[in-house]
């Protein structure tokens, strides 16, 4: 093995019954080296780590670290030689303190007894090093998202692992965390630490990252230095293909408002927002990790309670008594943030998720009926062109595309007023996402009105009429995308208003 | 091309869990004719038809408390103080047709279960609304119930004279009159929770309590309903027991709850979520079991011991047999893939 | 309010307001001679079996699962204990046994648990059942050790009752154990969050069984010293199954709040001992002793969920 090689892993192949995770990967990762790994739904990133991690095990192919080979460890070995994970899932401790989550793997004891004492110096230290300032003895409970961020960031390089993995670690942070963050890879970087970066955010992956893996269906596509690899034969590399026609030109008579929101209120997060969507448009909301997009969202559909301010629905105030089945009824639509949770029913079958806010189009003389309930999901499944197209199947059994397409299909029962979508095309595939972009257009084109959060810039700018920017729970900008570039969107997002 | 796999595996697995679920209810298939083989050998009476009439007669009411915690199962709730709600009820019952009142029995019987819909809507209220957990709720509700049964009957037992009220035992049609009572309560189940948009709706909200409220029902009031409509019925029983022994007693004998939980859970293993026939049959089949065993000559405690034996069985047989959770097993990493990018 | 008081008083709020509730009771009954020295040692005596079994419970609980057995198995070990010392005539025999046969049906429990993954309230429930059924086949009224040497076990005193300072010595060992080793640590994080535990490099499936083990040992211990005190009463588990799962609850509402913890347990296991002595003092009926403790035990839950806020919160098979 060459001397500067920290991780190797020779042909490793992972399947799960039928699925091929990885197909044969071979991979070198070499010490102080921040490498990229990046890749759609399904390239095997996330896997690949894990067996990293000790937390899966190959079926086949070897892995090594340093000089020892690491096949089957446990995590706990692989943890105690030095590399570290920090998952896309925050597990924090709520009632612990600060300082008993960062030494969660290792508490400090003596003679088998606990003695934080001990430990409190090298708490500070590490979050000194990270630039953070807590009072350790508060209950991780009390801190934000991003702040308990900091803090497994703080547990997984506490003990100077020599290879640290983050999986997707600016998802709850904002751009000023980032850039914290990124520096603090750097400096890890100067000590000896390869950092390997799991992202699927390209302006990330260019700004911190010197190699970058391209995954794509199981098999490592290729290994170059960031600055051999222009972004748009990155994005080729990833997809495989170019996609030309990827946001579909919607030409649609706009409208009078059919949603105004009038200075809106949520505790910190929805700070006097005001806009509003007209008939016939497709508005987007954009913004960092607390912004309040979802929080909007989920507060014109009635599943929070906002503090103050008017929701109209065509000038009808639904503020009052709101709540989900309140909007329903008043013509508003959502599709939520997790599918798994709240989008839909993952033990039922396709059929049943299909109906489950249509069962008043499915009655007969107040009985259900089963010959209505399979003719309404087959005609929904046809019209989504959902794969495999059996609406008895379990819709957990389907892929990410195909369950999201379900989980907007039954709101395709009727004719809604509004369509909320939050984070619409997360974990879907291209080709379920433009098949979604076609759906929004049509609904659009119907003459209702879309507002979709999202964090994807190169959708808000594909597929929106305007741009709703917003920063800390306010609204900052209001953009066309059509004059408006990708980076001074991104300039308000950052909360470009207060510099500029 | 992942659309393709997806199809490879869950077509292969769909298939294999089938097969498991198939196999379990075959097992059982055998198991009980071995059973019956067992019990008839020693006692050929026991297929007589008098025999056979009692063990019908024996299953109606295990049967209701069935459906009464299948539907509070179903609900992802649970009830541990339908039993004693049961003996409350009997005991206000059998108190206002008696001792002077001599209430009409109908009347007594519709006092009876509006007082079991105030428990029931007690405990759903804490369930639904405090976000407590129901087996902690239902465990502090069933001391109160002991505490006002005890309050009521003084420590002593009631007899009941309405011949009215006893006539809902008797048997004038060669059948127990429980047979068709339970016939009626059935039908109205099946209808409530497999052919109503409401009984759909608890299905969601025991399936996926977030996913239910995103798609606009009211899952407070659904989980609310299951505690009531779960007391109503449980105390129905009661009510059905009282007719038939004649009194009530002091002792406030919770068998009730192990057959509630077992024929919910057996009901469930076998037969999916909340299957009116399947209640049945299984009440049908515990009560072949307890009355062959006692014709055999075994004391009714060590019945009690193979029904807990039996819960949980059904319990170990249940994660080989939900189809979904096997499903799930399979492609939950399948899908963490899927997801975790 | 500054943040170091608020924290003492949810800390230390509710054992003083409990002991203010039973002084108060003691002022408005005041022919009742509630805090004299006899009085104190009966029912700290009376309130070993539950407070050990409390112990037991919390320790599941603390791990993140439940326990609905022992509420069968309670009786059932008693009458087990009651035989054999009438058969035998040896403390030790019948100790063993009755540590044994709790200890294999606790570690049943756990098997199933951790490696199945099945709901532990209702795999206990399952063997609550059975062992109640098993109790009714052997005997259905109290039965009482003829052996006076062996009943001596509860009464032995050094100053006071020899059960007492187990029992003390027992929580105190607990406490230990739980705040201040890494075992109990680790056991804390299962409880709370198990994939962090996982995170963290804890075999959670090992803590779990461990702490049904512990459990196991420790209703051993309550139900021999019940035994010894008073028989083996028909039926009586079913009884304590409240005042335990009160006292844990109570429990989560002191010094740790939110959470089941040890000291709190024990001042819960405590307060219900008291306060049942204290209505059975003034002669109240039957039917008051019920209704007070369900009141006790909502009352506890429903301060620690309005904590939690809310969430609807669901049992799934």
């Amino acid at each position: 093995m060459k001397e500067n090689i920290v991780v190797k892993f020779c042909n490793v192949k992972k399947y799960f019954g039928a699925t091929i995770a990885l197909d044969g990967v071979d991979l070198d990762i070499y010490t102080n080296e921040v490498h990229a790994i990046v890749g759609s739904n399904g390239a095997g990133k996330t896997t690949l780590m894990k067996i990293l991690a000790g937390e899966y095990l190959p079926n086949e192919g070897h892995l090594y670290y340093l000089n020892e080979e690491i096949t089957g460890m446990t995590p706990l070995e692989i943890q105690n030689r030095g590399i570290q994970v920090v998952h896309q899932v925050l597990n924090i401790v709520e009632s612990m303190s600060i300082m008993e989550n960062i030494l969660l793997a290792c508490p400090p004891t003596r003679g088998g007894v606990l003695n934080w004492k001990e430990g409190r110096t090298k708490v500070h230290e590490v979050l000194d090093f990270i630039g953070m300032d807590f009072d350790i003895e508060k209950t991780a409970g009390s801190l934000s998202i991003s702040e308990q961020q900091f803090v497994i960031l703080a547990r997984a390089i506490i003990n100077n692992p020599k290879v640290l993995i983050l999986d997707e670690p600016t998802s709850r942070i904002s751009y000023e965390e980032t850039e914290k963050l990124f520096d603090l890879i750097r400096r890890m970087k100067s000590l000896g630490t390869t950092t390997v970066y799991i992202s699927h955010r390209i302006e990330e992956i260019y700004q911190v990252c010197d190699m970058i893996s391209v995954f794509r269906d199981g098999k490592r596509i290729d290994t170059r230095a960031t600055e051999d690899l222009p972004k748009d034969e990155l994005v080729t590399l990833m997809l495989g293909k170019k996609l030309d026609v990827f946001f579909p030109k919607i030409e649609v008579d706009i409208g009078e408002p059919v949603l105004r929101v009038k200075n809106l209120c949520y505790k910190n997060v929805v700070n006097d927002l005001s806009f509003s969507v007209n008939k016939g448009e497709i508005i987007s909301i954009v913004g960092a990790v607390g912004s309040g997009k979802t929080e909007v969202i989920n507060a014109i559909f009635g599943i929070i309670s906002p503090d103050s301010g008017e929701i109209l629905i065509e000038n009808e105030d639904i503020f009052a008594n709101h709540s989900p089945y309140q909007a329903i009824k008043h013509g508003i639509a959502l599709i939520p943030e997790d599918r798994e949770m709240q989008g839909m029913i993952g033990d039922y079958p396709v059929k049943n998720n299909l109906t489950v806010i249509n069962l008043k189009h499915i009655l007969n003389n107040h009985l259900l009926n089963a010959r209505k309930e399979d003719k309404l999901a087959q005609s929904l499944n046809d019209l989504l062109s959902v794969t495999p197209n059996d609406i008895n199947y379990l819709i957990r059994a389907l892929s990410g595309g195909n369950q999201q397409k379900v989980v907007i299909g039954k709101w395709l029962a009727d004719q809604y007023k509004l369509y909320l979508l939050d984070e619409v095309t997360a974990g879907v595939d291209i080709g379920a996402k433009s098949e979604i972009y076609n759906i929004l257009g049509d609904l659009a084109k119907g003459g209702a009105g879309v507002l979709l959060a999202t964090g994807d810039l190169e959708e808000a700018i594909g597929i929106s009429d305007r741009i709703l920017i917003l920063f800390k729970g306010k609204l900052v900008k209001e953009v066309d995308p059509k004059i408006t570039s990708k980076d001074n969107i991104l300039f308000y997002i950052m909360g470009g208003e207060k510099i500029a | 091309m992942t659309d393709q796999l997806h199809v490879e595996i869950s077509n292969k697995n769909i298939g294999k869990t089938n097969m498991m679920s198939q196999m379990i209810r075959f097992i059982i298939l055998i198991l009980v004719v071995l059973l019956l083989f067992a019990f008839l050998i020693p006692n050929f009476n026991y297929i007589r038809v008098p025999n056979l009439n009692n063990i019908l007669t024996d299953a109606v009411i295990p049967a209701i408390f069935g459906f009464a915690m299948g539907i509070i199962i179903a609900g992802s709730g649970f009830d541990l103080s339908l039993g004693h709600i049961a003996s409350m009820v009997a005991s206000i019952v059998a108190y206002l047709m008696s001792r002077g009142l001599d209430m009409h029995p109908v009347l007594a019987i519709i006092i009876g279960l509006t007082v079991a819909a105030l428990v029931g809507s007690i405990s759903g209220f804490i369930v639904s609304r405090m976000g407590i957990s129901s087996f902690i709720v239902t465990l502090g509700m069933q001391f109160l119930v002991i505490g006002a049964r005890q309050l009521i009957t003084r420590g002593q037992s009631v007899y009941i004279n309405n011949e009215g009220f006893k006539w809902l035992a008797r048997r004038p049609l060669g059948l127990s009159n429980l047979v068709f009572i339970l016939i009626i309560v059935a039908v109205l189940c099946f209808l409530l929770m497999e052919k109503s948009a409401f009984g759909r709706k608890i299905h969601f909200v025991g399936a996926n309590i977030e996913a239910s409220r995103f798609s606009g029902i009211d899952v407070h009031k659904i989980t609310f309903s299951i505690f009531v409509l779960g007391a109503i019925l449980a105390a129905f029983g009661g009510i059905l027991f009282a007719a038939r022994a004649g009194a009530v007693q002091i002792n406030s004998v919770d068998f009730r709850l192990l057959d509630a939980i077992t024929i919910a859970v057996f009901s469930s293993v076998l037969f999916g979520r909340f299957r009116t026939i399947g209640i049945i049959l299984v009440a049908i089949l515990i009560s072949m079991i307890a009355t062959g065993l006692s014709m055999l000559g075994i004391q009714t405690e060590w019945i009690e011991f193979v029904k807990g034996f039996i819960l949980l069985s059904s319990i170990v047989m249940s994660k080989f047999n939900h189809e979904d959770k096997m499903i799930k097993k399979i492609l939950v990493n399948h899908q963490k893939l899927q997801k975790e990018i | 309010m500054p943040k170091s008081l608020s924290k003492f008083f949810q800390a230390y709020g509710m054992p003083f307001g409990l002991l203010a509730l039973i002084v108060l009771m003691q002022l408005i009954f005041s022919q009742v001679p509630f805090f004299s020295a006899l009085n104190l040692r009966n029912i700290l005596l009376e309130t070993v079996s539950i407070s050990l079994t409390a112990l037991g419970l919390s320790f599941i609980m603390m791990s993140g699962e439940g326990d609905l057995s022992f509420a069968g198995m309670f009786s059932l070990l008693t009458v087990i204990f009651a035989d054999v010392s009438n058969l035998y005539n040896n403390f030790f025999i019948s100790f063993i046994t009755v540590m044994l046969i709790a200890v294999a049906v606790n570690l049943m429990i756990a098997l199933l648990v951790t490696k199945f993954n099945y709901s532990s309230f209702i795999v206990s429930i399952a063997f609550m059942f059975m062992a109640n059924g098993i109790e009714k086949a052997l005997h259905q009224q109290t039965t009482l050790i003829n052996n006076p040497s062996i009943r001596s076990f509860a009464t032995i005193e050094f100053g006071l009752p020899i059960v007492i300072w187990l029992m003390i010595l027992v929580y105190a060992v607990s406490y230990f154990v739980i705040n201040k080793t890494k075992y109990g640590f680790s056991l804390r994080i299962v409880g709370e969050n198990k994939d962090a535990a996982i995170e963290a490099g804890i075999d959670h499936k090992f803590i779990k069984i461990s702490a049904y083990l512990i459990a196991g040992v420790l209703l051993a211990l309550a139900t021999t010293i019940e035994a010894t005190r008073v028989g083996a009463i028909y039926e009586q588990g079913k009884f304590y199954m409240l005042p335990v799962f009160a006292a844990c609850f109570l429990g989560s509402s002191m010094f740790v709040p939110g959470r089941i913890n040890v000291a709190g347990t024990l001042v819960g296991a405590l307060f219900m001992g008291s306060l049942e002595k204290f209505l059975n003092m003034i002669n109240v009926e039957s039917y008051i002793v019920s209704l007070t403790q369900g009141f006790v035990l909502l009352f506890s839950v429903g301060l620690v969920a309005f904590k939690r806020r809310k969430k609807i919160n669901q049992i799934k098979l």
